[in-house]
């Protein structure tokens, strides 16, 4: 399995550490827990990772203005707007971005 | 790509969320390839049988996905969990319809929900549900209960009962707009009121009939006699309609449905359905095909 280093951005500090558990229960997968704006945009200036996952308790402005943190970094990076809270739809929304990481692929 | 196989790929979900290189390398699973649909005649009601094909999709119950946790048996009609398939990742904002069957006794610990419309449909048996708001709650057949899971919610759900199984539907809609304040409702409806027609269930508006939901969605069941006949009007223009036969055969412009088959179809504006077997019940979901 690929390697990947998954940002996770939000607010609800329960699903944060759920989403980190499911996401490290593959190996090889690390999730990097983010809860503020300007620590994140810092953060993903010196290790931007594969994903950008963002998950609930953001305003509309933090998620733009990290997207457009995002934009001006020279780097390739998948963004998954994270819809769900858990293990229902998380591997999906990743296997969308990276199709070569499906099981039997 | 001609415009006919852009819109169905979109539909059918490889466009959704397939990555998309834009500007500085970003990819996203966004909804950029999205768009609204044309309908090729906005006075057609019903379809022959060339053009349904190009606007339908057919889900046969034996395609589904299938999880066997042993306490829970479920069917996936899209992609969930373990179930991955580009071509069943969503049919407009359903995302969701899960075909559960939970042992005695057992059922889901503690877990979280966010940014997202949750419907639970009890099919057979007593479904117990706990919440971080506080709510404690039994649902049963007839019943129908609504999460809006929004900045983050957790919840329980258990089979009440530990001498018989509970079998239920569990349904994901996207929101219409993310993170707004969790909501729990669950109401109890007259189930004759659906005999030989469609009882709505859910809708967007508050103060019409059923649960509510952040979305453009209305939902219906009806518990049908053999031989008939609905026309079923579309409430909003775009919205796509996916139908769900619970129990029983049926035949929706012209595709017969067995129990389990689900059919989507867009671009129309009346949709006639037909019961073909005694006690068909049926699931029918009004949907936007456009997360906003």
């Amino acid at each position: 399995m690929k390697n990947l280093v998954i940002i996770v951005f939000g607010k609800n500090e329960e699903i944060l550490h759920t989403l980190k558990r499911i996401i490290e229960s593959t190996q090889g997968w690390q999730a990097i827990i983010q809860q503020d704006l300007s620590t994140c945009k810092t953060y993903l200036s010196a290790n931007p990772g594969d994903i950008l996952l963002l998950s609930s308790g953001l305003s509309t402005q933090e998620e733009t203005e990290i997207t457009d943190h995002l934009l001006r970094l020279n780097h390739t990076i998948g963004l998954i707007k994270h819809y769900g809270g858990g293990s229902g739809l998380l591997k999906n929304e990743i296997y969308s971005l990276f199709p070569d990481l499906i099981p039997g692929n | 790509m001609n415009k006919q196989n852009f819109i169905k790929k979109g539909l059918l979900g490889s466009g959704i969320f397939t990555a998309n290189a834009v500007s500085a390398g970003i990819m996203k699973n966004d909804i950029d390839e999205i768009e609204p649909l044309e309908a090729l005649d906005a006075d057609a009601v019903h379809y022959d049988s060339a053009q349904l094909e190009n606007h339908s999709v057919l889900h046969k119950s034996t395609s589904r996905g299938h999880a066997n946790h042993g306490w829970l048996q479920s069917n996936h009609t899209f992609s969930f969990a373990n179930y991955h398939n580009p071509e069943r990742m969503h049919f407009g904002v359903l995302r969701v319809l899960n075909d559960d069957i939970v042992a005695a006794g057992r059922g889901f610990g503690l877990h979280p929900h966010d940014n997202m419309e949750i419907i639970s449909i009890p099919l057979e048996g007593d479904l117990e549900h706990e919440d971080s708001m506080g709510n404690q709650a039994i649902i049963r057949k007839g019943d129908i209960q609504v999460m809006s899971a929004g900045t983050g919610i957790m919840h329980s759900e258990y089979n009440k009962n530990n001498d018989r199984e509970v079998k239920f539907l569990q349904i994901w809609v996207y929101p219409n707009q993310r993170n707004v304040a969790p909501r729990y409702d669950q109401i109890t409806l007259d189930r004759s009121q659906r005999h030989n027609k469609f009882q709505q269930i859910l809708s967007p508006d508050p103060a019409d009939e059923g649960v509510w939901i952040h979305q453009d969605a209305w939902f219906h069941l009806g518990h049908f006699d053999a031989g008939i006949t609905e026309n079923y009007k579309v409430k909003q223009a775009g919205n796509g309609v996916y139908i769900f036969v619970i129990s029983g055969t049926a035949n929706v412009e012209g595709q017969e449905l067995e129990t389990r088959d689900g059919f989507g179809i867009w671009d129309i504006s009346e949709i006639k359905i037909t019961a073909t077997s005694a006690d068909t019940e049926i699931l029918l979901m009004d949907l936007n095909m456009i997360l906003n």
